[in-house]
């Protein structure tokens, strides 16, 4: 037996110097221009403050003089890689202002585009979140199918990115003829895609080494930091607004709502996957139980008439003319929708005077609300961990800065 | 208001006189409370047992120049036990926009009282580090204020052209 030495270094004891290292805005895994500053200790991190703001565009003083139409197109291009489920809840908000009710059809497809948007955020956060971490081939894999609902969404609103797909009172044209064959054939196939994804990552002894216990959220933490979407439910929280709170007729539909019980980075992985299955079959629901009618209100002071109409009627044409010009008429009020976004709450709140233009706008960004976790959970760590977290909170900056 | 859980209609008669029940557009819970009240009331509502509002959604301000009470700060706290969301606004005089920060009950609040400060200039005393968020350091003015140029470069800012040149 031997006997215990204990061993001590001949080192004069330095006093600890930190170390600042910028991190971003440029940087490939801040997925964006999120900058980090990272005061160091060796390799463990003292401190993280956050720099946000170089995407601002000024969203809300912009909105401020814009009627509820012309808004719209901004919505692409807070969280763009969800632009679908934007412009749905901007909608839906404006809606909820103005008190206009939409067709089950509208609605219907509302859904579908919510979800398939929710499937293709949720591929490129994974590809990108497995990439940082050095897994290459998910990355390909989940943009092959991100190419598929591209395709799809081209073939329903007519651009991949921009859609701008929602009208006050519904949806800008019906499902065009032979996307709901395409659909299906998507979604034929994805269910074994998810498992191909599962199968390189979720018992991957290198993906589990780097996720599980790093960057962990407890529940109190996950609360008081006003996290929502999955990074919320992965700390335990189950929270869903579309099982909360349904709207667009979400009540009609089975789905689970997946909660971690970690609050860990792999928590938030599982729980990414979950819901793709879950959106998924939310899709084939839709698609099961999808009403005819028609996919804007009829009513006249709130949606706009069909072109054809206007080249033929008078009336129609004053009403387009008075859509266009005015905007559709809000009662003075404060209102505020949350829909649930891939990435968490996207809440609009509404001061309306009166009139076609909102006298205030304000956007609940998801993403602007989570970031704040880092300042608490990445002391503490490794740098290495840093990207590992970013990639597990799946954040967009074009949200974040608005 | 006859909507609201009871256990929230007994608890706001402890704030009988400082915080009142306003009408809302769509009859969601809204509430009015003078400035020295709203903190207390935001963090008794998380305290008190059975309630649970811990979950702040919403931190924003309202303009109205040119009338006073110039601005409004409105809070929305959310119970997640009881599914359930409240609204709360505060005015505050335009020549007076201070109010005491809720970031030591919720840390959301941290960032989201940053932004308040950026755009509208309203001030959270206890607030352990208000600095700009959005706007970067040095900038003048707040821009979601109305009375902020809608035209215009000031100096330092992109695209800036100085005296003689082209806009």
């Amino acid at each position: 037996m031997s006997t215990q030495v204990d061993i001590v270094l001949d080192r004069p004891q330095q006093p600890s110097e930190h170390q600042i290292l910028n991190m971003g805005p440029q940087h490939p895994s801040t997925h964006g221009v999120l900058r980090i500053i990272l005061e160091l200790d060796g390799e463990i991190i003292v401190k993280a403050t956050p720099v946000v703001g170089y995407l601002h565009r000024a969203m809300e003083k912009i909105a401020e003089s814009m009627t509820f139409h012309q808004f719209l197109p901004y919505t692409d291009r807070l969280d763009y890689l969800a632009p679908l489920a934007n412009n749905v809840a901007l909608t839906t908000a404006q809606e909820k202002l103005i008190g206009v009710e939409i067709p089950p059809r509208a609605r219907a497809i509302r859904v579908l585009a919510v979800e398939l948007s929710r499937i293709s955020a949720h591929l490129l956060g994974l590809g990108a979140f497995a990439m940082d971490l050095g897994a290459m081939t998910v990355f390909l894999w989940t943009f092959r199918e991100r190419e598929t609902i591209y395709n799809l969404i081209e073939h329903l609103t007519g651009a991949r990115f921009t859609t701008s797909y929602t009208r006050v009172g519904g949806v800008a044209n019906d499902l065009p003829e032979g996307f709901i064959p395409e659909l299906r054939a998507f979604l034929d196939e994805f269910p074994a895609r998810v498992d191909d994804y599962e199968r390189m990552l979720t018992s991957n002894r290198i993906w589990v080494e780097r996720t599980k216990d790093v960057g962990v959220i407890t529940k109190e933490d996950a609360i008081s930091y006003g996290l929502t979407g999955p990074n919320l439910r992965a700390s335990g929280v189950e929270w869903d607004l579309r099982q909360k709170r349904p709207y667009l007729g979400y009540e009609d539909y089975d789905f689970d709502v997946p909660v971690g019980s970690v609050g860990d980075c792999y928590d938030r992985y599982l729980c990414r996957i979950e819901e793709l299955r879950q959106s998924h079959g939310i899709l084939l629901q839709v698609l099961d139980k999808l009403p005819d009618g028609p996919v804007l209100t009829p009513r006249t002071h709130v949606s706009l008439p069909a072109k054809s109409e206007t080249l033929r009627g008078m009336e129609e044409l004053i009403y387009q003319f008075i859509l266009i010009t005015e905007g559709q008429d809000a009662p003075p009020g404060e209102c505020y929708f949350a829909a649930e976004n891939p990435k968490g709450e996207l809440g609009f709140y509404f001061r309306s005077k009166g009139g076609g233009y909102p006298d205030r706008m304000f956007i609940r960004a998801p993403s602007f609300v989570n970031l704040q976790i880092l300042e608490r959970i990445l002391p503490g760590g490794f740098i290495s961990d840093v990207v590992a977290i970013l990639g597990s909170i799946d954040f967009v900056m074009g949200e974040c800065d608005r | 208001m006859s909507d609201l859980p009871e256990v929230l209609v007994a608890a706001l008669e402890e704030f009988e006189g400082r915080v009142t029940a306003v009408e809302d557009l769509r009859s969601e819970p809204a509430f009015r409370a003078e400035r020295e009240a709203a903190r207390d009331f935001i963090v008794w509502l998380k305290e008190q047992p059975g309630l649970g509002f811990s979950f702040l959604y919403l931190l924003t301000a309202l303009d109205n120049y040119p009338d006073e009470p110039r601005f409004e700060v409105v809070y929305g706290v959310r119970s997640l036990e009881l599914n359930l969301d409240l609204r709360l606004n505060v005015p505050l005089r335009g020549d007076d926009a201070v109010l005491p920060s809720v970031s030591d009950h919720f840390h959301a609040a941290l960032w989201m009282e940053r932004e308040v400060y950026d755009m509208f200039g309203v001030r959270f005393e206890g607030h352990p580090e208000l600095t700009r968020i959005l706007m970067w350091e040095g900038f003048e003015g707040h821009p979601l204020r109305k009375d902020y140029p809608l035209l215009g470069n000031t100096l330092g800012t992109a695209g800036y052209v100085g005296k003689g040149g082209k806009r």
